[in-house]
This record gives structure tokens, sequence and C-alpha cells, in this order.
């Protein structure tokens, strides 16, 4: 899973939301990193639609405009938490890892 | 309405229309939401997200979600390019014989097996533009076997030496088309909308617009094969199966050369004048577009 496809789930996990509010909670959750653009957030979510990840969950008219909210799917929840199961796991072949003996960290060539 | 939603409304008409139908006013809505205060104008960034995500959308390119459908609209995009290709070199002669009748020659000088070749290669076409694969296939097969026996029969070596004529160019496209066509014969149809409508114009257009047989090059059989290679990299990140195609058109010379050495070599009749630029540009062309095809169908699988 790309990182901005694991962010755009992320950022739906907890409530329902519409395109602007995505880009801003993966923008957040990501620490700055992920900054989507519309046409990247439109295509990875009629992507993620056609997989069944996301669904609409309202429409509403706002200011004379059509406005979607989109919300996870129970498929979308269980990629999403396979995918930070794997990144955890990930993480923990270096974070768990014994820390060498000060000695044979002296011993790394020059 | 201020300067910046009209202009990213004449943006987003790269969409097509059930699509804008359906997402302008959320699009537009995100569009101005995530734009600074006072910006009048599109960024950068986001201008090119646009036209990437609205040429996707119009090739369909956005819909082949799993690797099976690019397999297969690669497929069918391949053998169209190939049969477009061939029809255009077949073509060549019986449109000159037609014209030179327009100008007052007798109907005489028509060659009835050109006509027929050309004939039968329209329907490949037109069959597998529609999906009536089968059709197409044994279009394509009655096609091979006709340009070979008509090569054969016109340089007396038919039907002693069908190989003979392995090294003209003209007899590959079609042939490497039904290869194409083959894994279609028994795959389950999937969705994919008129690719066609846009790939066929392109491969015309370039066939016109390069020097090739169709506007009198009659030994420039390539350049608007590598013109289309050149195109097929740049159009790579939005659609994979353009370079795929691609490969599978310089196949033809690659196929070709690679035959007429072999023919020319066992019999070493000919002093053979190979000039290594020609060879090293398909060669280079054929990697690029291989390795293109290679990392854009990685990153397609990836989500």
């Amino acid at each position: 899973m790309r990182e901005p496809t694991y962010f755009i789930l992320a950022a739906l996990q907890d409530e329902p939301l519409h395109g602007y509010a995505i880009v801003k909670r993966a923008q957040e959750l990501s620490g700055g990193r992920v900054r989507l653009t519309t046409g990247t957030l439109y295509a990875a979510l009629d992507r993620l639609t056609g997989e069944e990840m996301v669904q609409v969950a309202g429409e509403s008219v706002i200011n004379g405009r059509h406005r979607r909210t989109y919300e996870l799917t129970d498929q979308g929840r269980a990629a999403l938490h396979a995918e930070a199961e794997r990144m955890a796991a990930a993480a923990r072949v270096v974070r768990d890892r014994e820390p060498r003996s000060a000695a044979m960290v002296r011993t790394v060539p020059a | 309405m201020n300067d910046l939603e009209r202009r990213y409304r004449w943006l987003l008409n790269i969409y097509p229309r059930p699509y804008r139908e359906y997402r302008l006013d959320e699009m537009l809505e995100t569009l101005l939401a995530t734009a600074d205060e006072h910006q009048r104008r599109p960024s950068l960034r986001e201008a090119a997200s646009l036209v990437v995500g609205g040429l996707r959308a119009r090739t369909g390119a956005d819909r082949l979600r799993s690797p099976v459908a690019l397999r297969h609209s690669a497929l069918r995009l391949s053998a169209l390019a190939l049969l477009v290709y061939g029809l255009t070199l077949a073509a060549v002669g019986p449109v000159a014989d037609l014209a030179q009748i327009g100008y007052g020659a007798p109907a005489g000088i028509v060659d009835v097996w050109g006509v027929a070749i050309a004939a039968a290669l329209a329907v490949a076409l037109l069959a597998t533009a529609w999906g009536a694969y089968r059709v197409a296939f044994v279009a394509a097969v009655v096609t091979v076997a006709a340009q070979h026996a008509h090569a054969g029969v016109s340089a007396g070596t038919w039907p002693a030496d069908i190989l003979r004529n392995a090294g003209d160019s003209r007899l590959w496209p079609v042939l490497l088309a039904a290869l194409a066509l083959l894994p279609l014969l028994r795959a389950p149809r999937t969705r994919v909308a008129r690719p066609w409508v846009w790939l066929v114009p392109t491969v015309l257009a370039i066939v016109a617009f390069t020097p090739s047989p169709l506007n009198d090059w009659s030994d420039a059989r390539t350049m608007s094969l590598y013109a289309f290679a050149a195109v097929a990299l740049l159009a790579a990140p939005i659609d994979t199966r353009a370079p795929i195609a691609a490969f599978a058109l310089l196949l033809v010379p690659a196929f070709a050369r690679i035959s007429y050495h072999l023919l020319h070599t066992a019999s070493a009749a000919h002093d053979l004048r190979v000039s290594a630029v020609p060879i090293a540009t398909l060669a280079a062309l054929l990697a690029a577009t291989l390795a293109a095809a290679t990392v854009t169908s990685r990153r397609h699988a990836r989500m």
C-alpha cells in the first residue's frame, strides 16, 4: 500500500469526512508529509470505492454545491489494520534489536 | 465566481463529461478550499495532477484495477496498434493504384491480391476494435497466409520457400497481432471504455506526419514506429499500456531485421553492409519501452 492510500484510509478511521477534510486530516496524521492534490485524492477515492474499501456515507448540498462524505468499509478497516501490523512488524525488526556491546561498536572501520 | 474558480472549472474540462457530472462540485470545493486566500491561479502541482487524472479518466487507464484487466487491455491495444500499422503498410499499394485510376489509368492495374489483403486486415482491425476476437483472429490468420502466398508468388518462391520473405517488415505486424489476440480468445471480457478511439487516430496521425510509405517515403517504414515509441514513453506515467503497445510495434522491425540477416547470412550470397546506428536505435528503444512498461505496471500493481 502506498503512503497516500494509507493516510487516506487512516484519515477516515474515526468519522466520515468530505474531500477537503480528508486532505487536511491526512496531512496532520502524516506530520505534513502527505500533501494530497485534488486530482490524486479523487483518483484514490474512485479506486478505493471500486475496491469496496471506502463508501459514500452521505450527500448534502452546501452553498449550492453537492458535497459527499466518505467512510471506511469493514474491508477498508481490515486492510488498514493489516498494513499497520505489517509496518509495526517491520519497525520491530529495528527497534527491538539487542544493542551491541560498546566494544563491537568501536570496531567499525573508520 | 472568482478568477480562481473560473480557471479551475476550465481545467476540469479535461475530465470526461460523465465524470464531471458526478464529481465537479466536490472537486471544485476541495480545490478552492485548499487554495491560499489570495491565490488567483491554479498551482502548478494541482494543475499537473488534474491533467494526469483527467487523461487517465479519458483513456480508461484509471479503471484497469487488476493485473488481469491490465494484461487484457494491453494485449488488445497492442493488437490494435499492430493492425493499424500493418494496414498502413498494406494499403499503400492499393491506394496508389486507385489514385492512378483516378488519373485515367486502366482499371486492370489494380493488384487484386493487395486489395484482398488490405480488406482482410481491415476486417481484423474492426473486429478487434469491437471485441470480436475470434473473428479478428481468423481474419488475421487469413491475412498472414495471403501475405506470405502473395510475397512468395511474386518472388517465384511459393510454396517451396515460404520463409524467404520473413525479412520483409510488412509481413510481421499481422502475425504479431494474431499472437497478441491468441490469449484474448479465452479470456473473460473486461469492460474498458473505448480506448481504441484514442489509439487508432494517434497511430494514424503519427504515421501520416512522420516519414512513412503513406506519404511517399517508401523505404522509411520505421520512422513512425520510433515516433510512436517516443510518444509512448512520454505517456507512460499516464497509461502503462502505451509503452507496452510501442514495444509490440518495435518487434516488427526487430524480427524483420533479424530474419533478414539470418536468411542472407545463411545463403552468404549477399554482401551485408550492416550499419550500427539503426540497430543501436532500435535496441535502445526496445529497452526503453520495456523498462517503462515494467516500472509503470509495477507501480500500477501497488495501491
